[in-house]
């Protein structure tokens, strides 16, 4: 069972709207290596676990990054406010536009919407925890990528911290598998 | 009251806040029904200490002692999480029935 926090983790304040940029953060939520896969990853895997110990970090950080999503979605919201039709199309938002207007719709840069696809729960704590692994550093990469196009501070500084969960996530993971290979 | 009665007290009055919680979503203005979600808030909060502090977490803040007890025990999808076997009788290494003799 769950119950909702009504607080992000990290402060999202971001002053300048941009629509280029929205349109490639919305990766960080429904891509491929995105928060609502990773979080769909870890709590579903846990069923299939074999201890207390990988149960718990896989509930976890799953629910950590539930609220993850939920702090990209809040980037997302606040990169599209007050955008003019000039600036959706100038910054290449208008295919997302046209379909979901300004709400947060989980998809990838690329348009594609958000897929199971691009996660596997296969049942073996060993098969899974390596997933989990490369998962993060998947992650890390779209972070790092993102960091590479935007200039804007405001939203550098949550996707800087995000970068670092998803670094501390990978240590976990790394001695969850341990237990299991030592 | 015996664990599983305590445990099963706990689903009942965590669901009825559940439930008075989205209705007042939409009635915020219903004063008989913000009374009685005082008085089930009350009663499963009271509830609740008396269960974590016999049997464990239910969320991980709830933890209280030398040793993290969070991750012990049977999880909720378990047979026996449900049968309320709970989180004191087993330590560290909690085999769910579907690994048993499995390596």
């Amino acid at each position: 069972m769950w119950i909702y926090e009504k607080k992000l983790q990290y402060p999202v304040k971001i002053k300048t709207p941009n629509a280029r940029l929205a349109s490639q953060i919305i990766s960080a939520l429904g891509g491929p290596d995105g928060e609502l896969g990773a979080a769909t990853r870890y709590l579903n895997q846990r069923y299939a676990m074999p201890s207390g110990k990988i149960i718990g970090i896989l509930t976890d950080v799953g629910s950590e990054e539930l609220g993850h999503g939920e702090i990209v979605a809040a980037i997302i919201h606040q990169l599209t406010r007050n955008l003019t039709p000039d600036e959706i199309n100038a910054g290449g938002f208008d295919k997302y536009y046209i379909e979901h207007g300004t709400g947060v719709y989980p998809a990838a840069a690329s348009g594609e919407p958000f897929s199971c696809a691009s996660i596997q729960s296969k049942g073996d704590a060993i098969c899974d925890l390596n997933e989990d692994l490369a998962a993060e550093q998947k992650a890390r990469v779209t972070y790092d990528n993102i960091l590479r196009l935007s200039d804007d501070p405001d939203v550098n500084d949550v996707i800087k911290f995000l970068r670092q969960r998803e670094i501390v996530h990978y240590q976990r993971f790394g001695e969850a598998l341990r237990t299991l290979t030592e | 009251m015996s664990k599983a009665e305590l445990f099963r007290k706990l689903q009942e009055l965590a669901f009825v806040k559940t439930e008075l919680e989205l209705f007042l979503d939409t009635h915020p203005d219903c004063k008989a029904s913000l009374d009685y979600y005082y008085r089930i808030v009350d009663e499963y909060n009271t509830l609740l200490e008396q269960y974590e502090a016999k049997y464990g977490p239910i969320t991980a803040a709830a933890n209280v002692g030398e040793k993290w007890n969070w991750t012990k025990g049977p999880w909720p999808w378990h047979y026996e999480a449900n049968e309320g076997v709970g989180p004191d009788k087993i330590d560290g290494g909690y085999t769910p029935s579907s690994m048993k003799g499995r390596k």
